[in-house]
């Protein structure tokens, strides 16, 4: 169940009664209209919402309104907060890559817990476990002490939230999630890596205790 | 004015908005595809972020994709260049609900200008006039056949959204028709998501000339000249000049003072293009109203001196026009080559590849914009256009003297492009008289022009 702060918030009312709803006194509506609107009401609530909602969220669109007949329906997603405002970069004016190298993942050398910096772009180390990336471009929501703890490929990580909506962060491989290396709260960018993976120690290894 | 813009495009069209921003002192910050991490803009830009994979539809098509881009690197407007999201009234609505601007035409402007026939009506309702076609949309085959019959064939079949040619046949009888329907229903749902079609009279031998304006929030408006895009390849245009040599001085300034008149009237705002066709007796057509900057728009700035992406920028910043009519010269003539990464000599098939070397031509009067570099890779994904030659000259005369010999500069090795039949067209006697008509090359047939100009060098 998503946190209901991040619910989308509807106003449903029908068009011409909006002003008079402002001035209060209640319009002067006949039983038959009333029990009209009753319908209309049920009908938008029960078919129309939930059509609506699927595509506030599917669309990752933060406010839909759709009119139908007299009435006006507006759904409003409240805004995410912005994040940190702070986002890991190494732009720098690069002139033509190296051949080969045109499509490969473009690496953020950012500062890690320790202060330590990561290489440039990753080396193609044979030993090692691939980042974990952003799937989308958004604020980085990591999971609590998901550092240190051990998982399997395609386990979930934490989310980038894009909009609102959440786009899962998942294991690359079998292994320890290391440091990471993008905060929670930090803007990212499609394909940036966020979280350091560290290979399994070897099986007859005693393990760290973090062993599911 | 804006602090920082987020540019939602590629290619060519990003840098020319990045160049805008500089001179404007506003940053600008690139949102790039996977497939364009080495484009000039992203290079150029003061931040650039990646924002989804090569396929367009994920990343430079994706608005939750670009809202959140330009959400995270703190910028408080969005300009979607031409193509793409640029025309989409949706996603400028969406923009505006979250605080930040788009860079055109408000979401309601979008909107009252989406449905080609619907712009039509409008249009022609103020004063503009316009082709004969069918009333409405197409419902079905029988509407469509007895539509045809009511305003005579050939009748042209168009898509009510988008451009570019995708979607449009002209058909010569009732069987024509029956075919095409199907084929222009499926183009168009691929193309624009919208399969509505509808008819207009098809005008042989007519000729494209379209009025540049600027509208800005507070109703005053100018146009800044006219341009000939009669020079197509199935619909697709290859080279454009201005002024028209299709018109007279007068029937020129008629043109472009009925085209504000209509334009304002109708609500339009912000930079926007209206489309005419011209046909042998000098009668003009309103056909559709183009919501956003152009391809071709440097020919305008050559000629007026106007910056009309500043002018865009600074009109969706709430800046009025801060210019008149009055204060629009038009003077001398330019042209301007598309050069596109396509086999002018195997049915223009579209390629990619690494550009081994790119030299750019110079001059008076020339004018480059091309995102292009030595050791650039031009990716398979998206459009072919590598950039665009531009040249302006005291008359027509010298700009195509200019134009050509600037062509000759120009290098771009290790892909191939369609400069040989712009070298064709510079040499060809239909255009050099100024004759060009939208289908001459289609009809003639691009292997002819080669072949011609071939002969007479």
């Amino acid at each position: 169940m998503p946190d209901p702060a991040s619910m989308p918030s509807s106003e449903l009312r029908p068009r011409g009664a909006a002003e008079a709803a402002a001035g209060d006194p209640a319009p002067e509506r006949t039983a038959a209209e009333r029990v009209a609107d009753h319908r209309a009401v049920e009908r938008l609530a029960t078919e129309l919402l939930p059509v609506l909602i699927g595509r506030l969220t599917a669309g990752g669109l933060a406010e839909i309104e759709v009119r139908e007949g007299d009435w006006k329906v507006r759904l409003r997603r409240p805004l995410e907060a912005v994040g940190t405002g702070r986002r890991v970069t190494d732009r720098q004016f690069r002139l033509p890559v190296q051949a080969g190298q045109a499509h490969a993942p473009l690496s953020h050398p950012a500062p890690t817990r320790d202060g330590a910096r990561q290489s440039a772009p990753r080396p193609a180390d044979p030993g090692g476990t691939p980042p974990a990336t952003s799937p989308a471009v958004g604020i980085f929501r990591p999971l609590p002490g998901i550092a240190g703890r051990r998982v399997h490929a395609g386990d979930r990580l934490g989310a980038v939230d894009v909009l609102g909506m959440p786009q899962e962060v998942v294991a690359p491989a079998d292994g320890i999630v290391g440091p990471l290396i993008a905060e929670a709260g930090d803007g990212v960018e499609y394909g940036q890596p966020v979280m350091e993976m560290r290979p399994l120690p070897a099986p007859d290894e005693p393990s760290d205790g973090e062993a599911a | 004015m804006f602090h920082r813009i987020l540019i939602a495009n590629r290619g060519e069209i990003a840098l020319r908005v990045l160049r805008a921003c500089r001179q404007l002192g506003v940053e600008a910050v690139v949102a790039y595809s996977e497939a364009d991490r080495d484009t000039l803009a992203v290079q150029l830009a003061d931040e650039a972020i990646c924002i989804g994979p090569a396929d367009a539809r994920r990343s430079y098509l994706s608005a939750p994709a670009v809202i959140s881009a330009a959400l995270v690197t703190g910028c408080d407007a969005i300009h979607p260049g031409y193509g793409f999201l640029s025309e989409d009234d949706g996603f400028a609505e969406v923009v505006r609900a979250h605080d930040l601007v788009f860079i055109g035409p408000p979401s309601h402007v979008l909107e009252r200008f989406a449905s080609k026939e619907g712009t039509r009506r409008l249009l022609a309702a103020h004063g503009l006039p316009t082709i004969p076609g069918s009333d409405g949309m197409l419902r079905d085959d029988a509407h469509a056949i007895a539509e045809a019959e009511r305003i005579g064939y050939p009748v042209l079949i168009k898509p009510s959204a988008g451009g570019g040619g995708k979607g449009m046949r002209m058909v010569r009888s009732q069987r024509e028709l029956e075919t095409a329907m199907k084929l222009c229903r499926s183009e168009a749902r691929a193309a624009f998501g919208d399969d509505s079609l509808y008819l207009e009279r098809w005008l042989e031998d007519n000729r494209h000339v379209e009025v540049q304006i600027a509208v800005d929030r507070y109703g005053s408006g100018v146009h800044l000249g006219e341009r000939d895009c009669s020079v197509q390849r199935r619909h697709q245009k290859i080279l454009e000049e201005a002024p028209t040599p299709a018109l007279s001085d007068t029937a020129r300034a008629e043109l472009c003072e009925k085209a504000i008149r209509a334009a304002v009237a109708a609500g339009y705002e912000n930079v926007g293009t209206l489309e005419f066709l011209v046909d042998r007796e000098g009668n003009f057509y309103f056909i559709e109203i183009n919501c956003r900057i152009q391809v071709e728009h440097p020919i305008t700035e050559m000629r007026t001196g106007i910056d009309l992406v500043a002018t865009q920028i600074r009109i969706a910043a709430g800046e009025p026009l801060g210019f008149t009519q009055s204060d629009v010269r038009q003077t001398g003539h330019a042209i301007e080559l598309r050069i596109n990464a396509e086999d002018a000599e195997n049915d223009f098939r579209p390629g990619a590849g690494v550009v081994e070397r790119y030299l750019a031509p110079g001059g008076p009067g020339i004018r480059m914009d091309s995102h292009l570099y030595s050791g650039y890779e031009v990716p398979p994904f998206y459009d072919s256009l590598l950039g665009k030659l531009i040249a302006w000259g005291p008359d027509r005369a010298t700009a195509i003297a200019r134009v050509r010999s600037a062509l000759d500069e120009l290098v771009v090795e290790g892909i191939v492009t369609n400069v040989p039949i712009h070298r064709a067209l510079l040499v060809n006697d239909a255009f050099l008289d100024g004759r060009m008509t939208t289908n001459l090359l289609d009809r003639v047939g691009s292997a002819a022009f080669l072949a011609a100009a071939a002969r007479g060098q």
